[in-house]
């Protein structure tokens, strides 16, 4: 619905109909086009305010449209940017969240655009006057914007936004300290140290609020004081949160810490991880919760490689031992111990980590053999390839061979990684048969994904190695006697196509087209003219013209099949056009 | 919390005075004389859930006919109507072949005061969250715009009894027979399952959950009542799924014996105190008050159905012992309330030892208000179901079949 000229471009807004409405809504730029800026200032925008206690779905299109930078043009410059702050401000107040959280975020883009001159008064004091309604959803919106007008506000503005912050902290509603505790990581980086320490106490009244949901957001809230703290400062304000955090009665809350734990090492720095976190790590690695166990495993690699090699051991292995045998498949699953390998380096890690590789490897659980073998090069780096392949081999195959076809998927999908790390020798070797036997698997998706993978692996390692080893099971799946798997060569050829210079593709790719396209099954015929018209955009023109465009010619007057004739005839227009 | 001092404090406060609550209002359609309250249809106007919000400001009414009607408090204390919709309607399910009822089983509002009030309502197998909008009407008046903001369906195999708000403003839980889901607010898509009494064989099935509440401020404390008499805490905190329950409270002293005795131990509801320090839980004859930190006893018990026990054969016959009352705590968490036969409803101490019988009924210039006594004439098909207390004002409403009763206690007699 675009507005014609002549048409009012007002109309859609007073439309009875939602859907007109929202149309206007979204076609506010092109209005805006049509009718220039004054216009655009006088009659549109009083629209669009009579929008404002319109569905929620129009309601988030319009913070979302508003934010845009193309509406500072729109109005006729930044001078007239506040016009799109007042309905701003009021969509920041609206109960739903969504609505809310986008205007919010338009809030702050146009922020940036406002002069410096005027943004106290028109930016500065709308926040202010969110941070002091009488209701929930506006000090809520406030909370996310304090960051934003803070560096732009006065001296005397900034301490009553700090002001107004605290309060939030100490709201009666838990919907707004929660804001407050999600909105503090951003507001801390900006802060000098006075003023920082004066926040201080609300970080510290957040982490042991009743509610869980406002404490699980202290964590985030550690990693920013902690960057901008002093040793002294750390050990005395931050460590003490972390501490209670990651023995919270909530999981949710020793969740965090867990999932956050190599950001809390990173800011907390040496000192403090090696004293006080590692019994923490340590304790969240053994925590009777699976979903934080779960958490904690995922990151140890991460957080060993900022610990002394000698904790690892002594501390960090044990527990990865235990976790190797853990009763719930997803702690099992998410266990990351590839990554030490590269800091135990060859004999640490023969000595220490293969026995619990190669557990793992064995798991009963799909997912977390695949989760091993998907991290595979930090150790084959270090170990080198023969050593794991008798191990990891067996591995594979039995993954390819597992009922449920998403598992088989899974590890196709790893091959060319694999073939990457492990070269085309050990790839021709062994895995190869995996990826040809593939292509006959009973699930089409299957198939399907053989054929991207050989693709990817023919890009790998080159033309010549594809013509000497896949273009040979080509032949092979050719003369296939179930039509279906006959149909994954055209498949194949469309896909390696991609790799193969034109040359290359007519000398040995196209012959297979010309085959099927003369075989019984009128299907595989349809599918090899669909082929041709795919490939014609990648041969050589002569080609067409001498080759391509006789066969199309030929076959149509002598095939039998209507659908077969339609696609032949669409190739054969193609072709016509390279003349 | 020191219970004997609660106690003393109730009894000192409260005396008990047959005549210190007065009828104020009577809502619902005047009776056709003509309907027979048997023929189908004529069920739809019956009340099916009663809610105040947060303020009191305003009192949803839900109905068996999917309607809901919204009160709201004038200066005079009296309600008057401020908007109605329909919350549900009635589907057919094609994987069981049984018609899904639009009645409505429960009505929560949301917690905290917001310029526009939001409430959840649910039937048997959809929980649906509204709005109500003021707006500038037609004729320059204000209008209210009810609008239904969020659906959360597909999550209940078996009828849903309860719904029940987290104190932190973002969660809350729905209740089915078997099991009990954890949802967002604003995602409908998903839903946490975090109670499964489903036993693997249902043929052993012998439990079935009737009630859930949240505690009103801590956000990780909720409790589920059962068929049999159990009441269970949860505790969200503990883990992810919450079978193993926190504690479990249970009567084990019974009175009655014999055949009914199963039958008059279902608890028919269940929620702790406004103030959050006790539960009370309601079953066909009394209603116990406990304290969380007591779970083989409870705190005491409330009788006020013992004139049933000698009438139990003939509840049973008509199916009457089969009937799930509600029961309401006051503001202030001193006092009890709860419905009964011929539209009789009870205002009890909870602490103390005072209980107050009344009757719904508008009174008349002829009739003065009756009194219930035990050798009237038990009415089964008058009751009273629903109830609901002001949270911070001494005005009751009572939901007996199609018609609603405000109650007010008269605060001349009050201490200074």
């Amino acid at each position: 619905m675009l507005p014609k000229k002549g048409d009012s471009p007002k109309e859609g807004a007073t439309s009875e109909d939602a859907s007109v409405r929202l149309t206007f809504v979204k076609n506010l730029s092109k209005t805006a086009e049509t009718v220039g800026p004054d216009r655009f200032r006088d009659e549109i925008i009083p629209e669009v305010k009579a929008l404002l206690d319109d569905d929620d779905d129009i309601l988030l299109a319009l913070a979302d449209e508003l934010g845009k930078d193309e509406y500072e043009t729109y109005l006729g410059g930044a001078q007239h940017n506040h016009l799109l702050l007042s309905i701003l401000e009021s969509l920041a107040k609206v109960e739903e969240t969504g609505v809310r959280d986008k205007a919010v975020a338009s809030l702050s883009k146009i922020s940036h655009r406002i002069p410096q001159e005027s943004c106290e008064q028109h930016f500065v004091e709308l926040v202010l006057r969110l941070s002091e309604s009488d209701w929930f959803s506006p000090r809520s919106s406030a909370c996310g914007l304090i960051s934003v007008a803070y560096p732009r506000a006065s001296p005397a503005s900034q301490t009553k936004l700090l002001l107004s912050f605290k309060r939030s902290c100490e709201d009666p509603t838990p919907i707004v300290r929660r804001s407050a505790a999600t909105a503090l990581k951003k507001i801390v980086p900006l802060l000098d140290k006075a003023s920082l320490l004066q926040l201080v106490e609300s970080f510290k009244a957040l982490s042991v609020d009743d509610q869980d949901s406002v404490r699980l957001l202290s964590i985030e809230n550690c990693v920013a004081f902690a960057e901008k703290l002093s040793e002294e400062e750390k050990n005395s304000v931050v460590k003490p949160v972390v501490l209670a955090c990651g023995s919270d009665k909530s999981w949710r809350v020793r969740y965090m810490v867990a999932s956050c734990f190599t950001q809390l090492v990173d800011s907390l720095g040496r000192q403090i991880t090696q004293t006080d976190l590692v019994p923490v790590f340590v304790k969240l690695l053994k925590d009777t919760e699976a979903e934080v166990r779960t958490a904690a495993s995922s990151k140890v690699s991460g957080v060993s490689k900022l610990l002394q090699k000698d904790t690892v051991i002594k501390d960090i292995l044990p527990c990865a031992r235990a976790l190797a045998t853990d009763d719930s498949s997803a702690v099992r699953a998410s266990l990351d111990v590839m990554g030490l390998a590269p800091l135990f380096g060859k004999d640490g890690t023969n000595e220490h980590l293969l026995e619990l590789f190669l557990q793992l490897l064995k798991d009963e659980t799909p997912e977390v053999r695949l989760n091993i073998i998907g991290k595979l090069s930090e150790v084959t780096q270090v170990l080198g390839l023969d050593q794991l392949s008798q191990h990891l081999l067996p591995a594979i195959m039995e993954l390819a061979e597992d009922r449920q076809w998403r598992v088989r998927s899974s590890i196709l999908e790893y091959i060319p990684l694999l073939a990457d790390q492990l070269g085309a020798e050990f790839f021709n070797e062994k895995l190869s048969v995996l990826c040809v036997s593939c292509l006959n698997d009973c699930v089409f998706s299957i198939r399907e994904s053989a054929t991207v993978i050989l693709k990817r692996i023919a890009a790998v390692f080159g033309v010549a190695w594809a013509k000497q080893y896949v273009v040979p099971k080509i032949v092979e799946q050719s003369k296939h006697r179930n039509y279906l798997y006959r149909t994954i060569t055209l498949t194949m050829v469309s896909s390696l196509a991609d790799v193969f210079p034109s040359s290359e593709i007519q000398s040995d790719l196209l012959p297979f087209v010309y085959t099927l396209a003369t075989d019984p099954i009128p299907n595989i015929r349809i599918n090899a003219a669909k082929t041709l018209n795919q490939l014609i955009p990648k041969l050589e023109t002569s080609y067409v013209l001498s080759d391509i465009i006789p066969f199309l010619t030929d076959k149509l007057l002598t095939d039998k099949d209507r659908d077969v004739l339609y696609f032949a005839n669409v190739a054969l227009q193609n072709a016509r056009k390279k003349q | 919390v020191n219970v004997e001092e609660v106690i003393a404090k109730a009894n000192e406060y409260y005396e008990s005075n047959a005549s210190e609550w007065e009828f104020s209002q009577m809502f619902g359609e005047e009776d056709d004389p003509s309907s027979d309250s048997d023929t189908t249809g004529a069920e739809d106007n019956w009340i099916s859930s009663l809610a105040f919000d947060s303020t009191g400001r305003f009192l949803a009414v839900g109905y068996n006919c999917g309607q809901v009607v919204v009160l709201t408090q004038q200066e005079d204390q009296t309600y008057q109507l401020y908007t109605e919709f329909k919350s549900h309607d009635s589907e057919f399910d094609f994987l069981t072949s049984m018609e899904i009822e639009e009645k409505i089983n429960q009505i929560k509002w949301f917690p905290y005061d917001s310029c526009i009030p939001a409430l959840l309502t649910t039937n048997d197998k959809t929980i649906k969250l509204f709005k109500m909008l003021e707006k500038e009407g037609a004729e320059g008046g204000t209008e209210v715009v009810v609008k239904p903001k969020k659906v959360f369906e597909g999550a209940h195999a078996y009828n849903i009894n309860s719904v029940s708000f987290n104190s932190d403003g973002e969660t809350f839980i729905s209740t089915d027979d078997l099991r009990i889901n954890l949802w967002n607010l604003n995602i409908t898509t998903e839903a946490f399952g975090i109670v499964d009494i489903k036993p693997e064989n249902m043929d052993e099935l012998s439990e079935v959950i009737t009630s859930s509440s949240f505690h009103p401020k801590s956000c990780n404390l909720f409790v589920y009542s059962t068929s049999k008499g159990m009441i269970r805490m949860a505790d969200l905190r503990n883990s992810a799924l919450c079978d193993r329950y926190a504690k479990e409270f249970e009567d084990t002293e019974s009175d009655i014996g014999g055949f009914f005795q199963e039958l008059v131990t279902t608890i028919s509801d269940v929620k702790f105190s406004p103030d959050g320090n006790f539960i009370v839980s309601r079953d066909y004859l009394t209603m116990k008050i406990w304290d969380p930190r007591i779970e083989n006893k409870p705190l005491r018990v409330v009788k006020f159905h013992d004139h049933l026990v000698p009438k139990l054969c003939d509840l049973y016959e008509n199916d009457s012992i089969f009937d799930k009352f509600e029961c309401s705590w006051n503001g202030t968490s001193y006092r009890l309330l709860t419905g009964s036969y011929n539209n009789n409803f009870y205002i009890c101490d909870a602490f103390g030892s005072h209980v107050t019988p009344m009757c719904a009924v508008k009174p008349t210039a002829q009739q003065k208000p009756t009194f219930p006594h035990p050798n009237q004439h038990l009415e089964a098909s008058q009751k009273v179901l629903h109830t609901a207390w002001h949270p911070n004002q001494d005005i009751i409403a009572l939901g007996a079949k199609d018609f609603g009763y405000l109650y007010v206690r008269k605060t001349e007699n009050d201490p200074k």
